[in-house]
């Protein structure tokens, strides 16, 4: 038995023993504990001020605290390295569609296992692992990597990308998947449509984000968003009969339900919406028109109000609604035009 | 505001139920994705597809108790995504809590059929009938939530190293039990 079909099995127990883990409160306080509680809230608050405040001041406006990590976690960790090959140099990890994968080029040994916080191996497996070469990508830049010993992965379904670390990653190595349009879904799911899409890294390096519903940050300066289906997110509700109708309905703060979109592209409802302005655009090959609009948000945080930019393209495809949205922390002009040239690039597969 | 109303909520369809559910179960539902992914941003998202999907659940489900729902969904969004993540770096509290259970789980010999996850999730039932409620609450907070020994000890009024070593036993138990039921030869 491994322990992922343990890990499943657990993970379906009655939820009565949850809830009774959720709610258990000790009968008796540790003496010792409230004695320090004090001292560790004061260290806590400093701790906070630090890592919360410390970034806000100096004007980092996107990266979220990361809470402390214990001991469990900084001792060691997981790498893989391949061995006695041209690919030995190689880093990666971003996990690759199968559909775009060539041919094997070889058949490689991965030494796999346990590093600790220096770096030094704690253990290692030896795994058989096979190169695949990118469909046009050269693989002098970039491969793919597939184990075919699982070793103590849980699964060997997936392909990694493997990339030189000196390559010169510009277009001319790498293939335009833009035109097979990124802002299509790739798969669907249980949990529905838009479990990813393909895109470019700030160095035109291929990344491919597979994610339930398709959410993701993609850069640290700005996150966008795929909401392919609507009907998926307003599955109680109805949605407006007219495309154009959308960008205004979505603005709606006062109806029930309506802002469940903005709830699922920030974590957080919306305060006030203020949708500043809508144009249409067309696909450079005239196959869909999209109504873009301008947002104003107004969120409540925990450091009082704050207002974001939002730019949302929707679109229709035989009646079904889709939306491609960005909300970009600086460089807004920039994300803007990026985000259009990806727009206007709509292709269907 | 208590379960029934915030479910009351998702059957107005009302948005302030994700408010409150968020207000009442967010940092619970974020820290057991950040213990599976080690990662807050991925931890984040897998919360806000957990309200989702239980925004679209509710109605018609009535669930109770509403927090073990939304864990569940919570749970296994997040390990849909550790899958999808794995391989590549692996360190967190969730692989150090599983890595912990190998023991128990490893056999020597092959087992001719292998309980399938439904008499699994029963037989894991059944033992943790036979534990006391703290050692239950230690066993599912380390094993379930992937809970640090810190955390633990914390929530439970012992010391890590106390904590340590009732798990240390429980496992033994574990291990025992599930050999007994063959689950292990």
């Amino acid at each position: 038995m491994n322990r992922k079909k343990f890990s499943d099995a657990l993970g379906n127990i009655d939820v009565g023993y949850i809830d009774e883990a959720v709610t258990y409160t000790a009968k008796k306080k540790n003496k010792l504990w409230l004695k320090f509680g004090s001292l560790a809230a004061c260290l806590a608050i400093m701790l906070t001020a630090v890592v919360v405040v410390a970034p806000i001041l100096l004007g980092e406006d996107n990266p979220p605290p990361t809470p402390p990590i214990d001991e469990n976690a900084i001792e060691k960790y997981y790498d893989y390295g391949i061995n006695g090959s041209t690919f030995s140099v190689y880093t990666g990890g971003n996990v690759i569609m199968a559909d775009k994968i060539g041919n094997v080029i070889e058949s490689v040994t991965v030494t796999a296992g346990w590093k600790n916080a220096d770096g030094e191996w704690l253990n290692t497996e030896n795994l058989k692992a096979e190169i695949y070469s990118i469909k046009g990508v050269d693989s002098s830049a970039a491969a793919a990597l597939k184990f075919i010993d699982k070793g103590e992965a849980v699964t060997t379904t997936h392909y990694y990308v493997i990339m030189h670390p000196n390559a010169e990653y510009n277009g001319t190595l790498f293939p335009d998947y833009k035109n097979e349009n990124p802002v299509r879904y790739l798969e669907e799911t249980d949990m529905g449509k838009a479990n990813g899409w393909q895109d470019f890294g700030t160095k035109g390096e291929i990344r491919t984000i597979t994610v339930p519903v398709g959410s993701t940050y993609v850069y640290q300066m700005y996150s966008y968003y795929i909401r392919n289906d609507l009907s998926h997110i307003y599955a109680k509700e109805e949605l407006p009969n007219k495309l154009d109708k959308l960008p205004e309905w979505l603005s709606d703060t006062v109806s029930v339900g309506r802002r469940s979109f903005w709830y699922s592209m920030g974590g957080r409802i919306p305060k006030g919406i203020t949708l500043e302005s809508t144009s249409i655009i067309a696909s450079e090959n005239g196959s869909m028109q999209f109504i873009k609009a301008e947002y104003k948000v107004l969120l409540d945080g925990a450091f009082g109000e704050k207002e974001e930019n939002w730019v949302i393209y929707f679109m229709e495809e035989n009646g079904v609604y889709s939306a491609y949205a960005v909300c970009a922390n600086e460089s807004f002009d920039f994300v803007k035009s990026y985000t259009e040239s990806i727009v206007k690039s709509y292709k269907t597969k | 505001m208590n379960d029934e109303r915030i479910i009351e909520l998702f059957f107005e369809r009302s948005e302030e139920a994700i408010c409150e559910l968020d207000k009442k179960y967010g940092r619970v539902c974020h820290s057991v994705s950040y213990n599976i992914l080690n990662d807050d941003r991925d931890a984040e998202e897998c919360v806000n597809d957990a309200y989702l999907g239980v925004w679209n659940a509710i109605p018609p489900a009535k669930p109770s108790p509403l927090s073990a729902f939304v864990l569940r969904i919570v749970r296994n969004i997040s390990l849909k995504r550790y899958e999808q993540n794995t391989a590549v770096k692996r360190n967190s509290h969730y692989d150090a809590s599983m890595e912990e259970l190998e023991d128990c789980l490893s056999s020597s010999a092959d087992v001719e059929e292998e309980a399938t996850e439904r008499e699994l999730t029963g037989i894991i039932e059944f033992f943790l009938d036979s534990l006391s409620k703290e050692n239950r609450v230690i066993f599912l907070r380390r094993y379930w939530f992937s809970d640090t020994y810190a955390d633990i000890a914390r929530r439970v009024g012992l010391t890590k190293k106390n904590v340590s070593v009732r798990l240390t036993r429980i496992r033994k138990e574990l291990r025992k039990y599930l050999k007994e039921r063959e689950v292990l030869l």
